[in-house]
This record gives structure tokens, sequence and C-alpha cells, in this order.
């Protein structure tokens, strides 16, 4: 017994040693670049914190106190309180689940949808390859915020039409970028190879150019929710992102703005702060990738 | 990696230049300056993104109509510091005539604009024509008498205008002092005259009064600048200009007035005030406005077939749900508790206070109208300001009786379009007084046949309305006010609404700026009697 | 193909998609729910509000409105303004100055901090200076601009008294009188050298925040062209003549990375008209970012589109002279 399973996985190794040769470059390269690694720690620690958060948190973050308004981080209020008394620290630590989850939804639907527009397009060219194009221009050249306000405004309040208003806004990168992977892979031998024995387009297309274009576009979704974030806290700030009493760090931002000059400066400087590192945290990673990506390609 | 000497200069670098930054952000105060720059200009903080035309027969927003009364004079006026009693300014004296609906007034004599043009009773005349044939929004306030065509000049000193129906005297002469019922000089308007438009256009950025400032300089979203009318037949104004520059951002208000560059920072929210009460140099100025917050029910919501808000008792319970402390401690001093529909500093004004939070009594009452589990409900409220805030309390309150409250907060445009049609389940909103008359408050809060507040919120009461109606043309004050006393129990117990506060204007004010006295509503601001000391006390 | 007929091309697909955009938003803006002239006056009687609504049109249907629209727009208006009563013509003109001044000087800044962070970057490659200049470029695009806005104004300003506050001009400084509606030039044909230099004054911070965008972008395009250029052949070779560094490095490095980066300036340019919105509102700018934004929430349909397109207009061109610029220096590109 003990043997199949040995023989199984030395046949599997070999099999796929190019690509487990690739993972180990991969991570070596990771390894040398710090801020990939600070990048990746940190949004590790948001995903721990956005699962662990009901551990977390040492308060509820929709208990209503409100004589406990407004009071100063303490051993108590680690982070202070708000307006109507809920603990800061708590919130932000439920926030993130929140901000998580809009990144994470809004880049997944957005990238998907962009890269098989994009794979479609530079794929077939010609008519099919204009319209599309043309159709991503229109996007681009629209001012972002005000088309994400517009579209939330009218699928209605609510995160889940936060996210959807931000995703019909983010496409277009996608895209732009799987287009341009398309092209450049379309005429590699190895597809004219696939094509010959009979291969049809779909296949073609999601079986082999589709996971070469995966990098770049992780690339470009791990810069994306940094901004992504950025995007649901300017929403909230005009009420069409997550509903009172949610706890998103840009509802909390946009309540507590009027504070950050009167000395209670923590019910805006805590979530701003959780959206920096945040943000930060994403782009760092994807630029990191970015760089492991473009030495690969060197190759 | 290896850290060179260079490298560590620059982590060092970083590290003080963050170290610092973190150091700054806990500073306290710098030192406050303790002179007035200059001692005949007074500099006001404001947002005046809302400004619209400066027009008198146009002008309906805070900003156009704070601008409009220091530009132009009325008939009569209400004055600092109380903003009480009806007082001469154009007219110097009125009497109502025997058929109880013509109003005579005799015209100050010797008065001119400030290019010459006399002031009489045919100037008045002119005015409040023109006004009328507008026809635009601010109109309403003096049309709603039907004076149309009916005034006329009897000489050269007295006019009279003739009501379609017999209107309490304060009633009618509050309106007057609305800025649509300004003077305008018919000189400037025949020159001014564009395709029929009787000047409207060129006096959206020019005044034509004969008020004690004249207008320098009107830039959208940028400042106005007021000069002193160096004509103006009353006291001559203290101050030399005024200058009102837009500042959006309500902590960059707070900024500058604790920095000294401005002298009067108008938006502050109540907890900036808080933080600059007791500061040296700054001072708060407080005045109760007529604006009241109240939680709007729809009689006729329909919840799961059946219609719970329709219940008075229901109703009263949530009355009795609301903890109003905590809702006034939020508010800090920017609110006095109000349950009734008349502000006070309005007559007619009623100061019952009595309900409090009592869960037990609310689930009494609950039970007795029949829903002992409660229900679900959805509370529309705006995202700004302190109203998020507010609906989770009403929400954290309402759900100690069981009534599951959904929040969703709706921007201006579609919360108002579901409230004028009926559409909501529970609202939160505010309602002022347009003039400081009871009257116009009654038709909003007691008379669906109005379709105001009591339509859109279905409660089609035919006892409330017809006191109203009746109320509106009572002579006799005595009598009038006893009715309003009546009628604004009777909304406070049956109504569907639950007041709860009244909101109070505060103002950081340097302490060198003395005699500003500012107005309950948005149009009776008056600066002539300002004025800015050299030092600070 | 030529120079002419890429522009001219390019120009062609613009109106196309300038027409997308109209469309688009003119869909949008009527089916977001919310009927904007009950809530501009809440306390307005019923009567009132049909009668302005009959007024503005606003009752016809779809169709005949946007036909209606797009005829004016044909005769250049763009139709009048819910909020401020005037012709959103008037309204754009009046606005849009300070926004370029704003977009423009962030857009300098954004340079001057990016390509030297950049040109770090690259030269420093993997070493600390590296990872620092990364994160601060980095940085720019992950903070709440409000934020950071209000908090720079307490500090600067307010305590340490370095910076003046909002707005253009000081208070007790007058404004010069309007000629072009850009204040930077008003204030110097007006002689007016104190307005000028206070306004200059004003826009730092602003600029800084918006810039701080702008520079993250420039920054990681020049570090990664100027790597790209750095391992070609005639760098080895202008070496191996013995030339100083600093030389191969302005000369010959230096030159041919910024042509990709000349693209991203111009992207940049465009988002920092976008990301001026919330700036002006803090630093109470009277531009076209807060006038738009205070239009949509407020549903002002003519000024919001009216804005839009205004936007997407002054964007596409300046992505189009990016793009001639950039395909006047590399030819490759053209004829591609």
């Amino acid at each position: 017994m003990k043997y199949k399973t040995q023989k199984f996985f030395n046949e599997w190794t070999k099999e796929h040693k190019y690509q487990i040769e690739d993972i180990k470059l991969i991570l070596h390269l990771w390894r040398r670049s710090p801020l990939s690694v600070i990048g990746s720690i940190i949004v590790l620690a948001l995903i721990s914190i956005a699962l662990l958060a009901p551990y977390l948190a040492p308060h509820d973050p929709f208990e209503v106190n409100v004589p406990n308004q407004l009071l100063p981080p303490s051993s108590e209020y680690i982070f202070g309180t708000d307006k109507v008394g809920r603990d800061i620290l708590s919130r932000v630590i439920y926030g993130s689940r929140i901000s998580l989850m809009i990144a994470i939804m809004v880049v997944l639907v957005s990238s998907l949808i962009g890269a098989v527009a994009g794979l479609i397009s530079g794929y077939f060219g010609g008519k099919i390859d204009e319209a599309i194009m043309r159709i991503t221009d229109i996007f681009f050249a629209f001012p972002r915020l005000i088309l994400a306000m517009a579209v939330a405004a009218a699928l209605g309040r609510g995160i889940t039409n936060t996210m959807l208003a931000i995703a019909f806004v983010s496409w277009p990168i996608y895209a732009r970028l799987s287009r341009a992977g398309t092209l450049q892979i379309k005429n590699e031998v190895y597809i004219e190879a696939a094509k010959s024995i009979g291969a049809g387009h779909i296949r073609v297309m999601f079986l082999h150019i589709l996971p070469m274009i995966i990098p770049f576009t992780l690339v470009q979704a791990t810069l994306d929710m940094g901004g992504v974030i950025l995007t649901a806290a300017g929403l909230g700030f005009i009420g069409l992102g997550a509903q009172p009493p949610s706890s998103e760090w840009g509802a909390m931002i946009s309540l507590g703005r009027q504070y950050v000059a009167t000395g209670q400066w923590w019910v805006a400087t805590f979530p701003g702060l959780a959206i920096l590192i945040t943000a930060l945290g994403f782009n760092l990673l994807g630029d990191g990738l970015r760089d492991i990506f473009d030495v690969r390609m060197r190759r | 990696m290896k850290i060179g000497a260079k490298d560590a200069a620059v982590i060092l670098l970083i590290i003080i230049l963050v170290a610092s930054w973190g150091y700054f952000l806990t500073l306290g105060r710098p030192a406050v300056p303790t002179k007035a720059t200059e001692t005949d200009t007074l500099i006001i903080a404001r947002d005046i993104s809302d400004a619209v035309s400066l027009d008198p027969a146009r002008a309906y927003e805070f900003s156009s109509c704070l601008i409009v009364n220091q530009l132009y004079d009325k008939l009569v006026d209400l004055r600092p510091p109380e903003y009480k009693e009806i007082e001469p300014e154009i007219a110097t004296e009125w009497d109502i005539l025997a058929d109880n609906v013509t109003w005579e007034f005799k015209i100050r004599e010797d008065l001119t604009f400030p290019d010459g043009t006399p002031i009489n009773a045919t100037t008045v005349k002119l005015s409040l024509d023109r006004c009328l044939e507008l026809a635009q929004t601010a109109a309403w306030v003096i049309e709603q008498f039907g004076m149309g065509g009916n005034i006329t000049v009897v000489d050269t000193y007295t006019l009279r205008i003739k009501l379609a129906e017999v209107v309490a005297p304060r009633l009618f002469l509050s309106c007057l002092t609305f800025t649509s019922a300004a003077i305008v000089n018919p000189t400037l308007v025949q020159e001014h005259e564009v395709a029929g438009d009787l000047a409207s256009d060129w006096m959206t950025t020019h005044s034509a009064g004969s008020g004690p400032y004249i207008l320098e300089r009107w830039e959208k979203d940028v400042e106005f600048v007021l000069v002193a009318n160096e004509e103006y037949w009353g006291a001559e104004p203290k101050l030399k200009r005024i200058v009102v520059r837009h500042v959006p951002e309500l902590t960059a208000q707070m900024l500058q007035i604790e920095a000294g560059d401005v002298d009067i920072a108008w938006n502050l929210l109540a907890d900036q005030i808080e933080e600059i009460t007791g500061v040296e140099g700054i001072k708060v100025i407080r005045v109760p406005s007529f604006f009241k917050d109240y939680l709007g029910m729809n009689v006729n919501a329909t919840i799961d077939e059946e219609k719970p808000l329709g219940d008075n008792k229901v109703r009263d319970a949530i009355r009795y749900a609301l903890d109003y402390d905590a809702i006034l401690d939020i508010m800090k001093g920017g609110a006095i508790p109000l349950q009734t529909f008349v502000d006070s500093g309005i007559p007619g004004y009623n100061p019952a206070l009595p309900y409090f939070r009592d869960v037990d009594k609310a689930r009494d009452l609950m039970a007795e109208a029949g829903y002992p589990d409660g229900f679900a409900v959805e509370l529309l409220v705006q995202p700004t300001l302190y109203w998020p805030d507010l609906a989770v309390i009403v929400q954290d309150n309402l759900a100690d009786i069981d009534i599951d409250v959904t929040i969703t907060t709706i921007t201006a445009a579609e919360m108002y379009e579901i409230y004028r049609a009926q559409g909501h389940e529970l609202i939160l909103a505010e309602w002022g007084a347009d003039y400081s008359d009871p009257d116009n408050l009654a038709k909003a809060f007691a008379d669906y046949t109005i379709r105001q507040l009591a339509w859109r919120n279905t409660w089609y009461n035919d006892y409330a309305s017809n006191l109203t109606k009746e109320a509106c043309s009572e002579l006799d004050t005595v009598k009038r006010l006893e009715m309003y006393a009546e009628l604004t129990d009777y909304v406070l117990y049956n109504g569907p609404y639950a007041i709860f506060i009244q909101g109070v204007y505060q103002y950081g004010v340097r302490t060198w700026v003395e005699g500003f006295y500012p107005d309950p509503t948005f149009f009776l601001m008056d600066f002539s009697e300002v004025y800015k000391e050299a030092v600070y006390k | 193909m030529d120079l002419r007929t890429y522009t001219a091309r390019r120009l062609a697909l613009m109106v196309f998609v300038f027409f997308g955009i109209l469309v688009i938003s003119f869909v949008l803006i009527y089916i977001v729910p919310g009927d904007p002239v009950g809530a501009i006056y809440p306390q307005a009687p019923p009567y009132m509000i049909e009668k302005i609504t009959r007024e503005w049109g606003f009752d016809r249907p779809l169709h005949e409105q946007f036909l209606s629209y797009l005829w004016k727009l044909l005769h250049g208006d763009f139709g009048k303004s819910l909020l401020t009563n005037r012709p959103v013509m008037q309204d754009l003109i009046t606005f849009f100055p300070t926004t370029i001044e704003l977009a423009t000087f962030a857009t300098i800044l954004a340079v001057a901090m990016g390509i030297p962070l950049g040109m770090i970057s690259a030269l420093k490659k993997d070493k600390i200076p590296d990872h620092i200049a990364r994160i601060f470029a980095i940085s720019g695009v992950s903070m709440p601009v409000y934020w950071l806005g209000l908090l720079m104004l307490t500090v600067f300003y307010y305590q340490l008294r370095l910076m003046p506050g909002p707005g253009q001009l000081d208070p007790y400084i007058k404004y010069p009188p309007t000629v072009t509606g850009f204040l930077l030039i008003d204030s110097l044909i007006a002689g007016r050298i104190d307005a000028f230099l206070n306004y200059i004054h004003h826009l730092i911070m602003p600029s800084f925040i918006l810039g701080l965008f702008g520079a993250a972008g420039i920054a990681r395009m020049t570090r990664s062209s100027m790597l790209e250029v750095l391992r070609k052949e005639y760098v080895r070779t202008a070496r191996a003549k013995g030339l100083r560094e600093r030389i191969v490095i302005i000369r010959h490095v230096l030159r041919n990375a910024l042509i990709p980066t000349v693209t991203v300036i111009g992207v940049t340019y465009g988002m920092l008209l976008e990301g001026a919105v919330l700036t002006e509102t803090v630093f109470g700018l009277p531009g076209l970012g807060q006038y738009a934004t205070r239009a949509a929430i407020h549903l002002d349909f003519l000024a919001v589109m009216g804005s839009t397109l205004l936007i997407a207009i002054i964007y596409s061109f300046a992505n189009l002279i990016v793009d001639v610029v950039y395909a006047y220096l590399d030819p490759r590109i053209r004829y591609g």
C-alpha cells in the first residue's frame, strides 16, 4: 500500500516538475522582497482578524450606550467610543469583515467579467474587439465616483448593491489587461499546436490562454483591493454604502469626520488607519507579485 | 540586506519626521490672537452653496435670505435681540378696517433709495405686485392671502391691502416680515428689465433695495461682500464691510475661528461647539431655532397585513419608548426639549412635556393595542450630520418594546419623494416654521387638507383640520392663543408624530464681536447693530 | 499610418465615446429613484412642486426629454441646473478653472515627487531607499483623502500656522475682478501679486494630497521603465566608454525611460480631475468636483450630465495629447 502511494507521489512529482520548480522560484523571490513579505503579513492578519472577529472584539459593536459617548482611548475601550457610546475597537474589528467581503466580492466579479470580456475581445479580434474596446473606453472616460454613485443609487442602498456598483465601474481594467495578454499569447506556438489537433475555440480560450492571463489579473486584483475599499468608503460618505448600525470603515470615518479637530480624534482616525493599513498591505502585496511575475516572464 | 551609514541616516530621519507628526497632533492650542485685525470688517465663515438668487421675489434659501435681509427693507419687521414683536419699518402704523379683510398702512415719509428714488405707497404696491407676478416659490408666503390685484394706493403715503378672507393680524403681519415682501427700487427694475423678467436676472446678483447694506460682490460658492449704505435712512450701520466666505467643511470653520482668522463660524456642530466653549477669545452664542426634529409615523403603513401605526395606542407606546434624555445628550447644547408643534419663541408655544421614557408603560400599551410581540418596521433617515446617530438610538429604544426597526439611509431627493407620496413607515425628519406665527405650523402638522405633514403621514383628522382653519381667521388674539393651546395638546396626544427636540442654533463668535443677536429663522438676521471692539475683553 | 491619420482616427472614436457617456448617464440618472424638485424645498406645498416639475419638463416621457436634451446640446445649450437655477454651461465655466488649476498644480507636484522617487527606487533597487520610496508612493493611494486633508489642516494650518486655511484666499485679502475665471491669471492681470502668491500658498496642501495619488503611479512607471532601460545594451556601451555615471543616467537612461512615464502622466491628470472631488470640499475650493458631487447627491440631472461630459472631454483630450506625443516620440507605436 505504502509503496503504491510512494510510486504515485514520485510519478506526480515528475509529471509536474516544471510547476513545482516554478512555485519554488516564486517562493524564493517572494522571500527576497521584504515589502511583499510585509504586505502578505498584513493581508493575512486582516483575514485572520475578520475570521476571528467574535473572539477578538472585547465589546458588542452594536451596543448603544449614550452616557459613554466619545470617551478617549482607555484600558476598557482601547480605541475609545463613538457618538452613541459604541466601542470603536470592536467596530473596527467587525468592520474588517465587511470591508474584506466587499473587496473580495467586487474584485472577484469585476476581474471575472473583465478577464472574460478581454479574452473574447483579444481572441476573436475584428468587430467584436472594436465593440468591446469602445465600451471600455466609455467606462474609462467616466468619472468613477460619479458612475459608482449613480449605479448604487439606481440599484438601491445596501452592501450588495454597493458591491455591484463598484464592480460595474472596475471591470474595464481587467478587460484591457486580459486582452493585451491574449494578444500576446494567441500567436504562440503551443496555441497553434492545440488548434491544429482540433481544439475548439472555447477549449483554447479557457484551458490554454486563460491560465496564462491569471498572473496579471491576480496582480491587478490585489492592487485593486485597496482602491475598492476606498471607493466603498467614499460611497458610505453619502449614505450609499452599508446601512447603520453597520460598522463599515468608510461609514465610520464619515460619521467621525467632524471630530478630527475637536479633540475626539479617535472616532475617525482608527477606521482611517485601518483602511490605510489594509490598502497598503494589498498594494505592497500586489506590487511584490508584479515584480515576481515580471522576473518570471523574463526568464 | 546590509545597512550602511547612509541608510541608517535616512531611517533616522523618517523616524524623526513621523514622531514629530505624532507630537504635533497632540499639541494643545497655540497662542490666541488678542486683537481684531480690522474692526470695521466682519468676516463670517459659512456654507453659502445653497444661494440661488438675491432677488427677494426668488430668494428662499438660508444663505440668500440672510443677505437679502441686509439689502432690503420691509413694511414691518421683527428685530433683534428678541425677534418677538412686530415693529414698524417702512410702514409707521397700520390698522384693519371695518370689513375685517382690508388693512391700511401709513408709509414713512421722505425716504429714498440710495439713488434718490423716493419710497412711497406706490413703491410698496409695485414691489408686492412684482413678487406676486413673478410667482416663484418664495411668493407663497404672501400669495396665500389672495391679495393679488387688491393692493391699492390711497394717497402718496397710504396703502391698502385687501385679503381674500379674514386672517388673524399676527399671521398676516409676520408674513410681511418675510424677505419676499421686500421693497424694491422701481427705477432699477425698469432700467434692468429684460424680456419681461421684471429685472429678476439682474437682481439675482445686484441689490435694488433701501437697506443698511449694499451688495458689492457675489461670487458663487466663494463669497458675499456687503458694504454699508451711506444713504441709509435709519441708524448708520456700525460695520463698513461684511464678508461671508464659503467654507463648506465644518472642521475648517472651527479651525478658522480658533485661529482668529474669521469672526463668526456659522455652521458648527454640537461637538465642535463644545470644543470651543470656554476657550479664551471665543464665545458661543445660542438662539433656539424655529426648527424641530420629529419621528413621523405613517398611519396608513401596512405591516404584515395590519396597520399598527394607525392605532394611537401604538403611537403612544412609541412616544413612551423613546429615550429623550439620550437624544438631548447627543445634541449637547444644540437642542432643547419640545414635544408640541409650536416652537418656543413663537406665540402659541406649548411647553407641555408629558412624554418620558417608560418602557413598562410602553409595553402595556402595545399589549392593549394587540401587539404584544411587536412588529417589524422600516425607518427612513438621511445619512448626514447627526441623523444616523439618532436613528440608531430610536432603533435601540424601540427594540425594547419588540418593535424591530430596520434603518434605511437615503438621500434627501429619494426620501422626500417617498415621504411626499405617503410611502414610508417611520421617518426621522425636521420641520421649520416659515415665519413667526403658529398658523403655518398648524397647517403643516394638523391640517391634512393642506397636504403637508399631516397628509404625508396619512392622518386625516377633521377636528384638527377644522380647528386650524378657525384659528387662522380668529381676530381676537387671546381667543386665538387658546385655540392653539387646545390644538397643540390634541396633536401631542393623538397625532402621528413623536416630536422630541427643538434645535438650537449655536455660533462660534470671537469675543471682540458685539451686538450679534442671531435670529431663530433664516431671514430676519440684522447686522446693523453688530460691531467689533479693538481689543477683546 | 502617419500621425495625422492616427490623430483623426482617435478624434472620431472620442465622439463615439462621448455619445456613449451621454446615453449611459442619462439612463442611469433617470433610473435613479428620487425626485430632486421635492427635496430642494422640502417644505414647499405640493402644488408648487408640481408647478416647478412642469416648468422644467420633468413630467414629459423619457425619450422626449433625451431628444430635447440632445437637440439643445448640439446648439451648445447644456440645460439649466436645478440647484443654481443658472445655465449649466455658465456653472461649468465658473467652476472648472479652479479644478484645472488644482489638477495642474497637483500633477506638477505628482511629477516632482514621482519621478525622483521612481529613480531612487530603480537606482537603489532592493536597498532601503528603494523600500522607503515604494512605501511612500504606495501610501499615496491608500489613504482616505478627506481624512488626510483634515489632519493636515489641523496640524499645518491651526497648530503650526505654516499653511493657510481653507478657501482660495485669506479672508482679509480681497478678490481681484474676475476676467478669465482662473484666479491665478486674474490676479496677475490685476497686478495683485499678493493675491497670486496667497492663492498658490493655499493650493499647496490640497495639491500635495492629490499629488500623492498621482505620484504613486508615476513613481512605479518610472521605476519599471528605468529598470528596463538600465538593462539595455546601449547603457552598457555608454558605461564601457568610460562616461561618468551621472551622464549615463541623465542622457541615456532617463530620456528613454521617461517616454512611457508620459503616458502615465496623462492618465494621472484625468484621475486627479476626479480626485479633486473630495479635496475641493475639505479645502473649500470652488471647483467642478464639489459642483458635480453636490449635483449628484441632489439628483440635479442636467448639472450632473454636463459636468460628467466636461470631465470626460478634458480627460479624453488629455489622453489624446499624451498619446499623440508618445506616438511622435516613439515611432514604433503608430506603425503598430
